[in-house]
């Protein structure tokens, strides 16, 4: 359990440094996700780390609410123009999801067509 | 009476109740998700409304919030190196569909700040505003290093990141049903390169597949377009 710990903390802390050190702005933990993704393909890890990871994912939703209410509690500063934010980003992130899904099922189709383990129902 | 209003002023003082509220109440968002069975009654979105509007008629300002839910704050780090696990599970397939990844990466990291300029042109919203909406598709933490660089207000971009975060986890699922994208390759990798984080959350409780690919559209829009928009966006 310790272990499992310090492997993620671990990971974590070698992402944070080495991005710190490169200058890179990329976040810590991402740097360290992917450090941990090239390890795991030379080597397993334990199954505690395991665990620990999966059960860390199941509750990923929650890790996020600190942050959501922290844009909620500011909405009031940025009143003003929020009407027009809110349809930048819903019409936006509508047309780009559209457009980055229909390219992917489209050459997907033909390189690579979906298992059944990996399509919907 | 003079006891129990102390008593509640007490508590709230105390990093205890805030950390108690946020679990609370996300487990109670997340007890309705599953009683209505729709993507709109997203618990992320629930919660934080929920306790934003606790926080508003009891006076609390975030800060003092956070004393206590910095405690949850914290695993995200931890959990986001934890996603190396379904990640390395699912790159030996990735290989094959490196194709559709590359160019619907290409497409996406352009549309996604293309859209937004152009809308902002529409709106005639203000230089600081457009500068930090950019950045919307990327996790929180590089959309603010990518508003400083574009003259955005950092704060600003992260807030708007993580709204686009929730907008995203709560319309994709309808969305994508009603397109008829049934590859969960697709639907996760579209999610994650726009949606981030909260995305990413929302494609794992979907199907592990759309989960890891979330990661790798994730990953790759943050590593991208922090250089991508710079060079779009800052010669005019």
């Amino acid at each position: 359990m310790l272990n499992a710990w310090l492997w993620l903390l671990g990971y974590q802390l070698i992402g944070t440094a080495l991005m710190h050190f490169l200058l890179w702005p990329i976040p810590g933990p991402v740097a360290g996700m992917v450090l941990l993704t090239c390890h795991l393909m030379l080597r397993q890890a334990s199954a505690f780390t395991e665990q620990l990871a999966s059960s860390l994912i199941q509750y990923l939703p929650l890790l996020f609410v600190p942050a959501a209410t922290g844009v909620v509690a500011h909405l009031d500063l940025v009143s003003g123009s929020l009407g027009a934010m809110a349809l930048v980003i819903a019409l936006s992130t509508l047309l780009s999801l559209w457009a980055t899904g229909w390219v992917f099922c489209r050459l997907a189709r033909k390189v690579a067509p979906a298992e059944a383990a990996e399509r919907r129902g | 009476m003079n006891r129990l209003n102390e008593t509640f002023v007490y508590l709230g003082q105390q990093p205890l109740l805030w950390l108690f509220l946020t679990v609370a109440i996300f487990q109670l968002a997340s007890q309705l998700q599953r009683k209505l069975n729709t993507p709109l009654a997203n618990p992320v979105a629930i919660a934080a409304a929920a306790i934003g509007v606790i926080l508003w008629a009891s006076d609390t300002p975030y800060s003092q919030y956070f004393e206590g839910a910095q405690f949850v704050h914290f695993l995200l780090g931890p959990a986001v190196v934890s996603l190396a696990f379904p990640l390395a599970r699912e790159l030996p397939k990735v290989r094959r569909v490196w194709l559709p990844i590359s160019v619907s990466l290409v497409v996406g990291l352009l549309v996604a700040p293309l859209s937004v300029w152009l809308l902002c042109q529409a709106l005639t919203l203000t230089d600081p505003v457009q500068m930090s909406l950019l950045s919307k598709h990327v996790t929180s933490p590089v959309a603010m290093g990518i508003a400083n660089q574009m003259g955005g207000i950092a704060s600003l971009a992260a807030g708007l990141s993580v709204l686009t975060g929730i907008f995203g986890a709560i319309v994709v699922s309808p969305l994508f049903n009603r397109l008829g994208f049934v590859d969960y390759r697709a639907r996760g990798f579209a999610t994650g390169l726009n949606c981030h984080g909260i995305g990413t959350a929302h494609a794992f409780s979907v199907h592990p597949v759309a989960g890891s690919y979330a990661v790798i559209g994730m990953a790759l829009s943050a590593a991208l377009s922090s250089l991508l928009i710079p060079l779009l966006f800052l010669a005019r």
